[in-house]
């Protein structure tokens, strides 16, 4: 249960970062995203960590706050590495008498930090600001394409919604998962009594009406996908009655425009900026 | 009687039963968002006993049926059973959570009963002890109002024989029959099963225990015979 993974958990300091506007920091993550998407090498990669590494020190985050990894995004990350390995490609290198191709490896590499990258500066932005002070900052962002029909107010209310019932569902959603591996056990410990023979000489081997552990291991396998898509139905059905219910709230409360707090521009946001545009603009000179 | 009897709840080790030692929890520890919720926690729960447990809203009682059905592993201290740690035990501590809706997992109401290997006719005759005759085994389990959830989650932990059951809040929203019929139940238990029943409502609780323990602000303030 402990350091579970949250997205938006603010955490109370005074720095300059949690004084830079919400609009800034998401406009300054827009940048660096669309920075990678025109020069997505090494160099952007770089820049990317370091603007993180500036920012989580310049909010005096304390290094607790690093949420440790679900298993299964470690399992992805790792797996994708060990496919990136296999399937080899230039450039070689030799290990002894043996040629190993290292360029999937490292694509795959690359390509795990830019994700790990994103979600870092993600994670940067709920540590440093109140999760209410980002509808008003996306509905502000988006403002101009209002011109092209997007619902922008549609998208700012879901946001508003989301932002509310995240926390709950992430703590739903771990709960869930504690109580199914309780589940799990107590239902393993049942199987495994109910195929303890009756007379201790028949032994546990070569009795005919027992399965094997080859078609037990499909039944466990089988279960399993069937309790993880239950996990996430169920705590996504109560999430979603939830969310209703807030919805509902806030329409009763007389509105359903999340509340603006259109803070106003100062001297972190400049700075944040300037280092920002620093940052793509150094990436761009420097990988061309 | 009363007087003569040892109280169920004590400091006294005792063989079987649950020991808390010093016991401590806090969610997101080493976090920012550190908050102790339990702190030296200490007490012992006899083998058969019916003990509950009472306090305002946030006073640390859901957090301590968590780690008394061996779900949430104490930050400081031990929490055991027959000398072996409670998180080791699962399968013998039922649990019936406060928002009972996330433990049931099954699409049916039939098919959870049988996820524990309980079948149709002992499904029913437990389902017609907490008095939901009316549910069908193959009643989806989201068409069911947050009571009948609650009563279907009972049917089930009852069924299944588990030596230690605590209850998270299971009064909470049932009219007076549906309270009287959950406490006829939990009087109808083997008297060899141990049940803690977590509650911030000690009227209505009060006949499913003989002790009781108060939490105030995470930490044991009063333990009584009732
Ligand atoms: N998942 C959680 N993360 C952080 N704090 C929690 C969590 N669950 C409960 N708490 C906090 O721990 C304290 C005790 O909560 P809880 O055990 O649910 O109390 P009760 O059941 O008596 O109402 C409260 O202050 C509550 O806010
Ligand atoms: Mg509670």
């Amino acid at each position: 249960m402990k350091s579970a993974f949250h997205l938006l958990r603010y955490v109370d300091r005074d720095s300059i970062v949690h004084r830079t506007n919400a609009r800034t920091k998401i406009l300054s993550m827009s940048a660096m995203a669309l920075c990678l998407a025109f020069r997505p090498g090494w160099i952007a990669v770089a820049g990317i960590w370091s603007l993180g590494a500036v920012t989580f020190i310049a909010a005096r985050l304390p290094v607790g706050c690093i949420p440790r990894f679900p298993k299964i995004v470690s399992y992805g990350l790792l797996s994708g590495l060990v496919l990136g390995a296999i399937s080899g490609g230039e450039p070689n290198v030799n290990i002894g008498s043996w040629v190993f191709g290292a360029g999937g490896l490292v694509i795959q590499i690359r390509f795990s930090l830019v994700t790990l990258g994103l979600l870092f500066l993600s994670l940067l932005l709920g540590w440093t600001t109140p999760p209410s002070e980002l509808p008003g900052a996306v509905r502000f962002i988006l403002r101009p394409f209002r011109a092209v029909r997007l619902p922008v107010d549609d998208v700012v209310t879901g946001l508003a919604l989301a932002v509310r019932v995240m926390p709950l569902l992430m703590d739903e959603l771990a709960s869930t998962f504690t109580l199914w591996k309780a589940r799990r056990d107590a239902q393993n410990l049942r199987t495994r009594s109910a195929s303890i023979p009756a007379s201790p000489e028949a032994g546990t081997k070569n009795v005919p009406s027992t399965p094997g552990p080859a078609s037990q291991r499909a039944d466990l396998m089988e279960r399993t996908i069937n309790d993880v898509i239950a996990i996430a139905a169920t705590s996504t059905t109560s999430a979603v009655r939830r969310s209703t219910e807030i919805g509902r709230a806030m329409r009763a409360k007389g509105s359903t425009e999340a509340p603006v707090t259109e803070s106003s521009w100062g001297l972190p946001d400049f700075i944040a900026a300037v280092v920002t545009i620093c940052t793509v603009v150094a990436v761009f000179v420097l990988d061309s | 009687m009363t007087d003569a009897k040892p109280a169920a709840v004590s400091s006294m080790p005792t063989t079987g039963g649950i020991l808390l030692d010093n016991v401590g929890y806090v969610y997101d520890d080493k976090t920012p968002w550190a908050h102790q919720a339990l702190e030296n926690i200490s007490f012992t729960i006899d083998p058969g006993s019916r003990i509950l447990i009472v306090g305002e809203n946030g006073s640390g009682k859901s957090t301590l049926a968590w780690i008394l059905a061996g779900l949430y592993k104490p930050t400081i201290g031990q929490a055991i059973r027959a000398d072996k740690p409670l998180v080791e035990q699962t399968p013998n501590l039922g649990f019936l959570i406060q928002h009972t809706r996330l433990q049931l997992l099954s699409p049916t109401v039939g098919q959870e009963f049988s996820t524990f290997g309980i079948t149709g006719s002992d499904a029913q005759t437990a389902m017609r002890s907490m008095g939901i005759t009316n549910i069908h085994l193959s009643t989806r389990l989201e068409n069911l109002s947050v009571g009948q959830q609650r009563r279907v989650g009972l049917a089930v932990l009852f069924a299944r024989e588990c030596p230690v059951i605590i209850l998270d809040e299971p009064l909470a929203g049932l009219d007076r029959q549906g309270q009287t019929r959950i406490a006829e139940a939990v009087n109808a238990l083997p008297h060899q099963t141990t049940v803690v029943t977590v509650t911030h409502d000690f009227e209505a609780s009060a006949p499913l225990a003989t002790d009781a323990i108060e939490l105030t602000g995470g930490s044991v303030s009063k333990v009584w015979s009732l």
